[in-house]
């Protein structure tokens, strides 16, 4: 099929393409790399009336890093980011979770800030922002403001980005040096969207006892989720065998998944335990021998 | 059938490549979607969003009022239209009633494609719900809602083209509402077998509906003459079939229709039928204008003609020793709301692909409301040997023996009475299966297995399954000519589907004595070819290439003739080397191809052109087989099975061009374990498709399987051109059953039910028995 009929405009500058925002409002689409935008007008499920191309605002793409921040320019494309990442020590994690993202096809279009401002549940990015502790960068008439990741995620496909606002950076803390990451993913298919998926990253303390640990969820709710109370039950802890499957037993009972056609909501929540221990485990290895990039599994 | 050339040629047995590989992989093959001819319409269908409705009211006005829109047409505007449509073409457009989500309700043709996409929302359609039977079983059932209207008949004559092995019993009384078709075959007592059978194993395997998966949607381009005359160019499995269906949808004689088969971008049985080529015709001749009407892959998902649902009952019993007793199965095939299914072939591989003494299968062909079915690549044989090849392996399991030993044991051989009384031909199962257990995967599967279950690795497991079909043989002809320069031109009517006709070049080269360059196969439309039959049934290179080598023997006994005038040589003491006739022995004396060639085409000349004709029937099918080993592991915590190896044997009889083949086995292998994994079309409660996109109905690529290694074994088929047989079908039969034994090798447990998706397998192992402190 092929969209509905809809009105085309192509902006160049930040401010150009809030006005068309202020003009259009929801009638309007942002078209970034139109990964996700596109089919959806092409079954129809979207008819934007305007489509707002914002792929040639020159000063939305690019990669900084400022101060522990990776400052990541919205319409970056995440192939562009993968490569920058290949050889960043440090950034092993962004780059695992880039890797589950779609085929290279989807990924040399697909852009960071499209992709976290789709906000769709079973993706690996708004999961990854959120483990991060991250944010991003929205410029509306009311001038500029940082949303923190956590406050970012409404729902499936929505966000407390606002109609006549635009994403310009995605901004992603660094995980620090001393900690490990894991980062674990079923899908039905290569590239497919997660049945389940977990980003994890612990820091541990000089005696070996957690400072930190996060667990950030993805295909398995209404949006992203920290898993709160396992991320909990580690700190201060020696992250033991028996330590992380305590941990990851919490995660399981305290989600709401939903079935649909490819895994019912009991496979979901289960998978998610699973799947939350195996990245804890493979966090605290990377973390405590400090080599990190070692292979987990 | 064996031929004699003086010295090697390039033909048969040489590997080459598509010569039209490369202009697929950069766009410039044009398919129909590409042809634009002056005045071109585009069409849609409305298609219906209910499974089973009454069509209360159609208000077309608004739709025939958009500029742009050259005809919309309702089943009211189609005379040709009959009630109780005997085929899924003859139903063009509902009537008064659609029996499933997406049947076409009415056609609009427009200058645009988007205007034409915009009118069918400015068509209305009132509808009155009637209840739906989604499920056969439930269907099948007294006072179930009807899908074929009363009085429609059985449509057999697929079934019957398909595979030429006809069931000695079929029994058409005691027909409950929606059954279309049932079959018994049957011997010996079975209740005595149970009663003396030591283990008896029963399993219900369900296999969902899949779809053929080709790239290239259906599509079709029609247009009118002034004179009536309707030429058709279409992606088609077999130009004169579809002229057939097409003649006897409109009321036309055959004459008057050309169809003109279009490169084909897969087909794997989903286009033998007409499906969309009547509509076209008809909108085509209400707008005088050429109409191009191509489905989309939503719709191609959602209306297409998949293959069946399949639940098969089987009840197997055996002595201690291992020895066959009896076999009971029962087989419900969800054929959709049209029937035409193959029955036949199941009864017989659940019966008497091994030696049961006694044996009762049932089929029973049941309509619901879903798109109705068509072939895919060995119909129902994937599900068939899903069944049986996992009852051997449960039954070899249960009795400690080897699973692969246990199959040698009871495989028939050439022979061996079919269930339906025939003999078996000659055939390589056994070649196969002798030939995959010397393969280091097999042999080593104990370590594999050992390996797995530790440092954080899955379960791992092999497992192997032999399968395959009984190809199908049609009458076909093709002519061969001699060209004042000396190259050969072969005409046929065979579509290309699979390469085809690289080796029926092969083929022609080796029985003229030329090298295979010095060939061009032309496929050319159905007023200028001689008759051919279906690409379908893995048949075209055992029965066009049979075809093909009587008519290069007819043009070379002809050339030999034209040549011995000129050398004063009797024919018998004349051959071809490098592309001169020489009189055997005496190298001097020799004439050109191209000078015979031109003397046939000379001015004045009275030397008759070289026109070789093969023209053929044939009576024996040649049974062709294929054994697959899957190396997978198990994660026992979230149910994933990854593929580590596959690897495909497959007796091809003799290898006409081994590349070709390699494609088909490789290409099958992926159909197979999609089949396996992955691949199900998802119907909700009212008969609505769920998975309607390629996001959702999971085709394998190529980032999900490992490198197929392929195996080829050469057991002759006497009536085959050099010993040919049957390549296509064969490679798409054994994987789910091979995948489900590895399972069962991996973790013990056994999965009936396909796909094998996580989710099944976690809650399978789930299930068994806490073993190891393994599972709960």
């Amino acid at each position: 099929m092929k969209p509905a009929p809809f009105r085309y405009a192509a902006p160049t500058t930040v401010p150009q393409a809030l006005e068309l925002l202020a003009q259009h409002g929801d009638e309007a689409k942002l078209l970034a790399g139109g990964q996700s935008l596109l089919p959806l007008m092409n079954f129809r499920l979207a008819r934007p009336s305007v489509v707002i191309d914002i792929n040639r605002i020159a000063e939305l793409a690019g990669i900084q890093q400022d101060a522990g921040v990776l400052r990541v320019g919205a319409t970056t494309r995440q192939a562009a980011l993968a490569r920058w990442a290949a050889d960043q020590p440090g950034w092993e994690l962004l780059r695992a979770a880039l890797g589950f993202v779609g085929h290279d096809a989807i990924r040399t279009r697909g852009t960071i800030g499209g992709n976290i401002a789709h906000a769709d549940p079973a993706s690996e990015l708004p999961a990854l922002l959120l483990c991060l502790d991250g944010s991003v960068l929205a410029c509306g008439p009311r001038g500029e403001r940082e949303v923190p990741a956590r406050e970012l995620f409404w729902g499936p496909l929505t966000t407390s980005i606002q109609p006549d606002e635009l994403v310009t950076e995605v901004r992603f803390p660094s995980p620090g040096s001393g900690a490990g990451w894991g980062f674990e993913e079923v899908s039905r298919r290569h590239g497919d969207y997660a049945l389940a998926g977990v980003a994890a990253l612990v820091a541990c303390d000089p005696d070996g006892r957690v400072l930190d640990s996060r667990l950030a969820l993805f295909g398995v709710g209404d949006t992203p989720l920290r898993a709160t109370d396992a991320e909990q039950a580690l700190r201060g802890r020696e992250p033991t065998r028996a330590a992380i499957d305590e941990a990851a037993r919490l995660v399981g009972p305290a989600l709401d998944p939903h079935a649909d056609l490819h895994a019912d909501a009991d496979y979901r929540r289960s998978v998610a335990g699973v799947l939350a221990a195996r990245a804890l485990a493979g966090a605290v290895s990377r973390c405590e021998d400090g080599r990190v990039g070692a292979t987990q599994r | 059938m064996a031929i004699l050339t003086t010295r090697e040629v390039k033909g048969v047995g040489f590997t080459i490549p598509r010569p039209d590989g490369a202009d697929k992989v950069t766009g410039h093959t044009r398919y129909v979607a590409d042809l634009n001819p002056p005045g071109l319409l585009h069409a849609k269908l409305l298609r219906s969003p209910h499974a089973h409705a009454r069509i209360v009211r159609i208000d077309t006005s608004l739709a025939k009022a958009l500029p742009g829109v050259r005809a919309v047409l309702t089943a009211a505007d189609i005379p040709e239209l009959h009630p109780n449509a005997k085929t899924r073409a003859h139903a063009i457009m509902a009537i008064d009633r659609v029996v499933f989500a997406g049947q076409p309700v009415a056609a609009v043709a427009a200058d645009e494609l988007a205007i034409a996409q915009e009118a069918l929302d400015l068509i209305g359609v009132e509808y009155e719900l009637l209840p739906v039977a989604v499920d056969a079983l439930q269907s099948m059932q007294p006072g179930a809602p009807p899908v074929a209207d009363a009085g429609t008949e059985a449509d057999t004559s697929e079934a019957l083209a398909h595979s030429g092995v006809a069931a000695t019993e079929s029994q058409d009384d005691s027909k409950a509402v929606n059954v279309a078709q049932q079959t018994r075959l049957s011997r010996g007592d079975v209740a005595a077998g149970f009663a003396e059978s030591d283990v008896v194993i029963e399993h219900t395997y369900r296999i969902p509906m899949v779809h053929q998966g080709y790239i290239e949607t259906h599509s079709v381009l029609a247009e009118w003459d002034s004179a009536g005359g309707l030429t058709i160019w279409t992606s088609t499995q077999g130009s004169f079939n579809t002229r057939s269906e097409v003649a006897d949808v409109l009321g036309l004689p055959e004459t008057r229709i050309k169809v003109v088969p279009m490169e084909c971008g897969g087909g794997f049985g989903a286009k033998i039928r007409a499906l969309c080529e009547p509509i076209a015709a008809l909108l085509a001749r209400a707008t005088r204008r050429p109409v191009r009407y191509v489905m989309t892959r939503r719709e191609e998902l959602a209306a297409g003609m998949p293959a069946p649902r399949v639940v098969m009952r089987v009840k197997s019993g055996v002595k201690r020793d291992g020895t066959l007793m009896a076999i009971e199965a029962e087989t419900i095939l969800d054929s959709g709301a049209f029937a035409g299914a193959v029955l036949t072939l199941n009864g017989i591989f659940l019966a008497s692909l091994y030696r049961w003494p006694s044996f009762e299968v049932r089929g029973v062909e049941v309509l619901t409301h879903k798109p109705s079915i068509a072939a895919y690549r060995a119909p129902t044989a994937p599900h068939t040997v899903f069944a049986i090849d996992s009852q051997m392996d449960r039954l070899a399991r249960a009795l400690g023996l080897d699973p692969a030993e246990y199959r040698l044991r009871h495989l028939i051989d050439e022979g061996d009475p079919m269930a339906n009384g025939q003999p078996w031909q000659k055939n390589g199962a056994r070649a196969c299966l002798e030939r995959m257990i010397e393969h280091p995967l097999w042999t080593g599967r104990a370590e594999w297995a050992a390996s797995g279950g530790r440092d954080g690795r899955g379960l791992r497991g092999t497992g192997l399954a032999v399968g395959g079909w009984i190809p199908g043989i049609q009458p076909c002809s093709a002519t061969i000519k001699l060209n004042p320069d000396g190259t050969l031109n072969v005409v046929t009517g065979q579509v290309d589907i699979a390469g085809t006709n690289v080796g029926l070049a092969q083929i022609a080269a080796t029985a003229y004595g030329v090298d295979f360059e010095q060939v061009s196969i032309v496929t050319a439309d159905t007023d200028s070819a001689p008759l051919a039959g279906l690409s379908a049934g893995s048949k075209v290179t055992y029965t066009m290439g049979a075809a093909v080598m009587a008519a290069a023997r007819d043009a070379r006994e002809q050339t030999f003739k034209i040549a011995a005038d000129d050398l004063e040589a009797a024919p018998e003491d004349l051959e071809i080397v490098d592309g001169r006739v020489v009189v055997r022995g005496v190298p001097e004396r020799s004439l050109s191809l191209a000078d015979i060639g031109k003397k046939t085409n000379a001015f004045m000349s009275n030397v008759p052109p070289v026109l070789g004709v093969g023209s053929l029937g044939f009576s024996q099918q040649a049974p062709a087989f294929a054994a697959q080993l899957a190396r997978i592991e198990v994660d026992p915590d979230t149910g994933l099975v990854v593929l580590h190896d596959f690897v495909a044997v497959q007796d091809v009889g003799k290898a006409i061009n081994p590349l070709g083949i390699e494609g088909q086995m490789q290409g099958g292998a992926v159909q197979s374990l999609g089949i396996a994994l992955t691949e199900e079309l998802q119907f909700d409660d009212d008969g609505r498709l769920m998975n309607p996109s390629l996001l959702d109905y999971r085709k394998l690529t190529a980032a999900d399987v490992p490198d197929i290694e392929t195996i080829m074994v050469e057991v002759p088929a006497p009536a085959g051109p050099f010993g040919a047989r049957g390549v296509g079908e064969p490679p798409i039969v054994p994987a789910p059953a091979a995948v489900a034994n590895a399972i069962e090798d991996a973790t013990g447990v056994r999965i009936t039910e396909l796909p094998l998706t996580p989710e099944r397998v976690a809650l399978a192992l789930l299930a068994r028995p806490s073993e190891d402190g393994l599972s709960a």
